[in-house]
């Protein structure tokens, strides 16, 4: 609240406004009466620009947009780099031993005392050739499988080392073609073997011995040039084995 | 900061006015939808080899028939069973084949039916063909001029599952004159379960 004090008339030989007229009143611009509410006073100088009057909210802005990146970022490890299999975690060749070691959610279907809980799945995996074959070997359930007209067959051969009571599910083993094509990549496998990284007819989904060997077959287009060997187990990440 | 009323500028006013303009004149002229979310349809006859990038798609044979048997189960037509037998061969990894529909010459469309061993979807991987029979019930007067629609992506929703990606769409080659005697005719087939295509069942390749 605005108080307007009107001062009395100075008297003589006191002048504690010498600069203002004689009889003004110092408070009142010219030709206001006492009492009355000057207007506003204009700013002097250029009106502030818009980039002046919204400094606060530029700074912020990138702030806020690092801000809501990073919350909403969740969705790349929980959606999109779970889903399928496309890290290339290592990369040896033909004969030559990888180390793999992952974790994974145990949901104790063949140890019980595993379920719920994150498990280290560690091995040692080492593709010991890749050749192609004329037949099919019997599998270990249901009819004898012949190569289809149009198609070849390879054989992955496969060495594996591993503390018995590893989980072995999910195990992937395709063929890559020159042109990318991606064979076998999802299973059950020709001969309907879904447990692919344990030797046929295995009971359960882990490990027996401490080392096993195993062999998968692939059907394959006939004129495809057959280049890599991607080993997973459910993915995100692969070992790739070069062929020579 | 500043309060108060803001200055209406024609500066701004024209922004504002030029900027709908523009947006509208955008999304009129620019064929978006067209562009955008057509699927690629490659279209084709019986018997003939689609190139579909993700997959080679070739309907071998089309039937029609009163009743469907498979070894478990027959099926009676409420108008007429289209049998559709195909082969899907992946070409780039493991893939799902979901959509199948036929379209009449009236535009009206026909969802497969899964019974008597009829398969409504297919999965295969490169490296070989993979035999598909799609059975679909529709009425006589579908039957004259009729396509069928395979493609990897679902036909729900309008195609939504198919944009941007290759659909493949083969004329069944009935005819009207055709239509009338297939309906006349009370036939039955014997389904096959999906499986490895024979080379006759495989058509030919281009």
């Amino acid at each position: 609240m605005t108080t307007l004090v009107t001062p009395a008339v100075p008297g003589p030989g006191q002048d504690p406004y010498p600069s203002l007229q004689p009889g003004g009143a110092p408070s009142l611009q010219p030709g206001l009466l006492p009492g009355s509410v000057p207007p506003d006073v204009p700013v002097a100088g250029r009106p502030r620009g818009w980039w002046r009057r919204n400094a606060v909210w530029l700074v912020l802005l990138p702030i806020a947009i690092v801000v809501t990146t990073a919350a909403s970022s969740f969705r790349v490890w929980a959606f999109w780099w779970p889903d399928g299999v496309h890290y290339e975690s290592q990369r040896v060749a033909l004969g030559e031993p990888a180390h793999l070691a992952s974790e994974y959610l145990d949901m104790g279907f063949d140890v019980p005392e595993r379920a719920n809980t994150y498990v280290l799945r560690e091995l040692d995996a080492t593709v010991t050739g890749v050749e192609q074959v004329d037949e099919l070997p019997a599998p270990a359930y249901g009819m004898p499988v012949e190569i289809p007209e149009g198609s070849v067959a390879y054989e992955v051969q496969l060495h594996f080392a591993a503390e018995p009571r590893t989980d072995l599910s999910l195990c992937t083993i395709a063929l890559v073609s020159d042109d990318g094509t991606r064979y076998g990549e999802a299973s059950p496998d020709v001969l309907g073997n879904s447990n692919r990284c344990l030797p046929d007819g295995a009971d359960g989904f882990v490990s027996e011995r401490p080392e096993w060997d195993v062999s998968s077959f692939v059907l394959v287009d006939p004129d495809a040039r057959i280049e890599q060997v991607r080993l997973s187990f459910g993915g995100p990440d692969y070992l790739a084995v070069e062929l020579p | 900061m500043r309060h108060g009323r803001r200055r209406i500028t024609w500066q701004g006013s024209l922004l504002v006015v030029g900027g709908v303009v523009a947006g509208c004149a955008l999304v009129a002229t620019v064929p978006q939808e067209t562009v955008v979310e057509t699927p690629f349809v490659v279209e084709g006859a019986v018997g003939e080899t689609l190139d579909l990038t993700y997959a080679d798609l070739t309907v071998t044979e089309v039937r029609v028939a009163d009743t469907l048997e498979s070894f478990s189960e027959a099926a009676q037509a409420g108008g007429t069973f289209v049998v559709v037998d195909a082969t899907w061969r992946a070409t780039q990894g493991a893939t799902s084949f979901v959509g199948a529909e036929i379209t009449d010459a009236q535009d009206r469309t026909f969802w497969p039916t899964d019974q008597a061993g009829c398969s409504t979807s297919a999965k295969a991987q490169p490296g070989y063909a993979w035999h598909v029979t799609y059975c679909f019930d529709v009425p006589k007067d579908a039957l004259a001029g009729a396509t069928v629609r395979l493609a990897r992506g679902g036909q729900t929703e309008e195609h939504a599952g198919q944009r941007r990606d290759a659909a493949g769409v083969v004329d069944l080659g009935i005819s009207a004159a055709d239509a009338k005697e297939l309906w006349e005719a009370t036939e039955t087939v014997t389904t096959e379960s999906p499986g490895y295509a024979t080379a006759r069942a495989e058509g030919s390749e281009e």
